[in-house]
């Protein structure tokens, strides 16, 4: 299993960053894990680069996960239509 | 469901509690009946479990005090007295205020009603209790009340809005906490591949629809800064909300594609492309798969959806009144009399008449019969939602005791009679409270155990023969059979040295008082509960049973008929009268040989059959009427079975089979347990339907 461990400042700031570090997790054979553990809430460049990266995963049938979620974060994901 | 469909459940089951619990409360002030004490224990009991669910902390916190008091009164601790009864009429009338929302007083009332608890438990509490009228308490019943308005809106935003340093997700936010989205629509289809994103720019909008109690200039605040250079729609359609015929999304059917597009599986540009090249007969999940946008996963979710919306708008559309519902069956019922009435009258004509006239009641008979199952259809609805109503509670008070906890639902779609889904949502709520607060282990323990973190509570509903199955199942560490015996041996319902197999000894769980928790805790442990799921489930003329494997878990399984208004029963001669057993409970019928029948110690007259020993009842003696055999080889015998036991009973002549609408019988007609109703016959003469479940509890003790 991929994990990504995502930042506590994960957004905006460091996008280009995350956009490859998912990138390279998708290529990866196995099954993604994200680590949101550090994160308290995210920004709407973030979700979207997780957006497609979820469509992503899903085209290829690969499961991608979510550890330490926080109640904040999940909110965000909802609003953002990721269920 | 919503908390504003738990609430209105709540506030339903609470103003019936409430009423009985004022009968008894004066009840007891003329009279120190135990039996009393308990039944207002039970309901303070009941009343605490659904106001946390609720959300109603005050109500939740406060009959916790009342029904520590009543433990003590029913452990003789505290005496049965004037002020006693003052304190609980009193904190009846808080109950019903807060509930109502009414805050004005309850404040000033509460703290009365809370020194005057102390007062009688002994104890002394920080006079600085907050009054939590402004928290979770007073807010919701507020809620209900209408004062909604309705926004639509349109967010898109410039796709170089970040570099203003503006977050569209916190205006989201912002307008999220405003209040609820009723429709939440993400379109996503301009974003790009993740490869080829530059995730500088924004690529998303919104189109929601905002349920709020805020004045327009309020959702206008939060596009402050972005309304001028984005594109931000907001509209009031309050009214398309508040007229007669609602316009809500999710009361409408939806198609396979727009559940896809709303949960973002699928952009609207694919949902164009595969709705422009679909051919005739073939489907369009099949061609979305097909196509890869896409899994088959995603389809089979997306057809879930589908189905859930569609059931809800089935439930939705039935809106009658159950009391006709019930008008009508008891109508029905008279027409089954009269057909029967007619048929009899048809036997004594002359051939030829009779014939004729027969003929004709058969047609009659088969359109009655379609009659009554439609009516029985219409009173039928799917548990799912009742059991939704768990969600919340199991998260709750799951969290509240430090545990990991999930609820799984299967077979919501499973129907069953209105009537005993309203019945058996407390005995339900007793025994996942069970589960959770003694069935499923703390979370370091299950780890040590060689168990997933996450303990689970599965709530399951099926048809099996004719009955439908609820069982409540846990994943947690079983019964403990050595403690429960324990317990069982210091109360005195057992001796030491007795030997019980685990099954009599699960059944002790169901006693009244019994508890084998240590302490009391917020939900339960003490001992009320399983005796009120046992003796609730019995009324519905159900059963309920325990399996539990050390280590394992425990399941409950209760066991429910269809529906409570018919059965299909054996009528049966004794002597004169004439009895009706439910068919479900029948095994065989037969004439015992007169070697088959023995006298057993401590079991009574028993007959062999096919090498077991059935006990025989002989119903003449039980009900003191003269029968027209009374040894047991002249007569015949009907052996029905409850749960694991099999009884014979005796019966001068079987008389056929029919449907039966039951009558109930008011309790001072009958104080044994034996009988559970009674049904008018053809000739206009009374029969009582014997409960198997009953007479078989009644022989055992």
């Amino acid at each position: 299993m991929t994990v990504v461990t995502l930042e506590e400042d994960t957004g905006i700031k460091k996008i280009r960053q995350f956009q490859s570090a998912l990138r390279d997790a998708i290529r990866a054979p196995d099954e993604v894990m994200l680590d949101f553990s550090a994160v308290r809430r995210l920004d709407c460049a973030a979700v979207q680069v997780l957006l497609a990266a979820a469509r992503e995963m899903r085209e290829t049938s690969k499961s991608m996960k979510m550890r330490g979620v926080n109640e904040a974060v999940r909110n965000q994901l909802y609003l953002c239509g990721l269920r | 469901m919503e908390d504003a469909g738990i609430r209105e459940v709540f506030y339903k089951e609470s103003r019936e509690i409430l009423d009985n619990l004022e009968a008894d409360i004066l009840m007891l002030e003329e009279m120190s009946d135990p039996d009393v004490v308990n039944r207002l224990f039970r309901y303070f009991h009941t009343l605490k479990g659904s106001s946390g669910i609720a959300g109603y902390k005050n109500v939740y916190e406060f009959t916790h005090k009342i029904e520590s008091v009543l433990d003590r009164v029913r452990s003789g601790g505290i005496e049965v007295n004037r002020e006693l009864v003052d304190l609980l009429l009193g904190s009846l009338d808080w109950v019903r205020e807060a509930i109502a929302g009414d805050d004005v007083a309850s404040g000033e009332a509460k703290q009365a009603l809370i020194a005057k608890t102390n007062v009688l438990m002994g104890t002394v509490e920080p006079a600085s209790e907050p009054v939590s009228n402004a928290g979770a308490g007073g807010e919701p019943a507020r809620e209900i009340e209408v004062g909604y308005r309705y926004f639509r809106v349109h967010a898109g935003f410039r796709d170089d809005v970040f570099e203003s340093g503006i977050d569209p997700l916190l205006i989201m936010e912002d307008l999220a906490a405003l209040g609820k989205f009723v429709d939440r629509r993400v379109d996503r289809s301009k974003l790009p591949l993740l490869t080829d994103m530059d995730p500088e720019k924004c690529y998303l909008s919104w189109d929601l629809v905002l349920k709020t109690k805020q004045p327009p200039n309020k959702v206008d605040e939060v596009f402050l800064f972005v309304k001028d250079d984005n594109d931000i729609l907001i509209e009031d359609i309050t009214a398309m909300y508040t007229s007669e015929t609602p316009v809500q999304d999710h009361s409408e059917e939806k198609k396979l594609g727009e559940i896809l597009t709303s949960k973002g599986i699928l952009t609207e540009q694919e949902l164009t492309d595969v709705l422009s090249s679909l051919e005739k007969n073939k489907k369009l999940g099949a061609l979305i798969v097909e196509k890869g946008y896409a899994t088959d996963k995603d389809l089979q979710f997306a057809l879930n959806e589908q189905e859930k919306i569609k059931k809800r708008v089935e439930t939705s559309t039935v809106r009658v009144d159950t009391e006709k519902l019930d008008g009508l069956l008891n109508l029905l019922g008279e027409i089954v009399i009269g057909q029967s009435a007619i048929n009899r009258i048809a036997d004594e004509l002359d051939e030829e008449k009779g014939f004729q006239l027969k003929n004709a009641l058969y047609g009659l008979d088969r359109v009655t019969r379609e009659f009554q199952e439609q009516i029985m259809s219409i009173r039928m609805i799917p548990v799912g939602p009742s059991f939704e109503q768990f969600r919340r509670f199991v998260r709750d008070s799951s969290q509240a005791l430090g545990k990991d906890i999930r609820l799984e639902i299967e077979g919501g779609e499973t129907e069953l009679d209105k009537t005993v889904i309203e019945k058996i949502g407390d005995p339900l709520k007793h025994m996942i409270r069970n589960a959770i607060d003694h069935g499923i282990e703390p979370p370091g323990e299950r780890e040590s155990a060689g168990k997933e973190r996450m303990g689970r509570i599965m709530l399951r509903a099926y048809h099996q023969e004719g009955n439908v199955f609820v069982e409540v199942a846990d994943d947690g560490g079983g019964v403990n059979f050595r403690r429960l015996r324990e317990k069982a041996e210091a109360m005195g319902i057992l001796k030491q040295g007795d030997e019980v197999n685990e099954q009599k000894l699960l059944s002790i769980l169901f006693m009244p008082g019994f508890s084998t928790a240590e302490k009391v805790g917020e939900l339960s442990g003490r001992g009320v509960g399983m005796d009120v799921v046992k003796t609730n489930i019995e009324s519905l003329r159900g059963s309920v049973e325990i399996d539990s494997h050390p280590g394992k878990g425990t399941t409950f399984r209760v066991k429910l008929p269809l529906t409570l208004a018919i059965i299909e029963g054996m009528l049966v001669r004794v002597g004169g009268s004439i009895y009706i057993i439910p068919l479900l409970s029948i095994v065989e019928s037969m004439q015992p040989r007169r070697e088959d029948i023995r006298t057993v110690k401590e079991k009574g007259e028993v007959v062999q059959v096919r090498g077991e020993y059935v006990t025989l009842v002989r119903l003449y003696d039980l009900f003191g009427i003269k029968p027209e055999f009374s040894n047991p080889w002249e007569s015949l015998m009907v052996i029905v079975e409850s749960g694991m036991s099999r009884v014979g009973i005796m019966i001068d002549e079987l008389l056929g089979q029919q449907q039966i609408v039951i009558k109930s019988l008011e309790n001072y007609i009958s104080r044994s347990r034996a009988l559970s109703g009674a049904a008018i016959l053809g000739d206009g003469r009374v029969a009582l339907i014997i409960d198997v479940h009953g007479l078989v509890e009644e022989l055992s003790k």
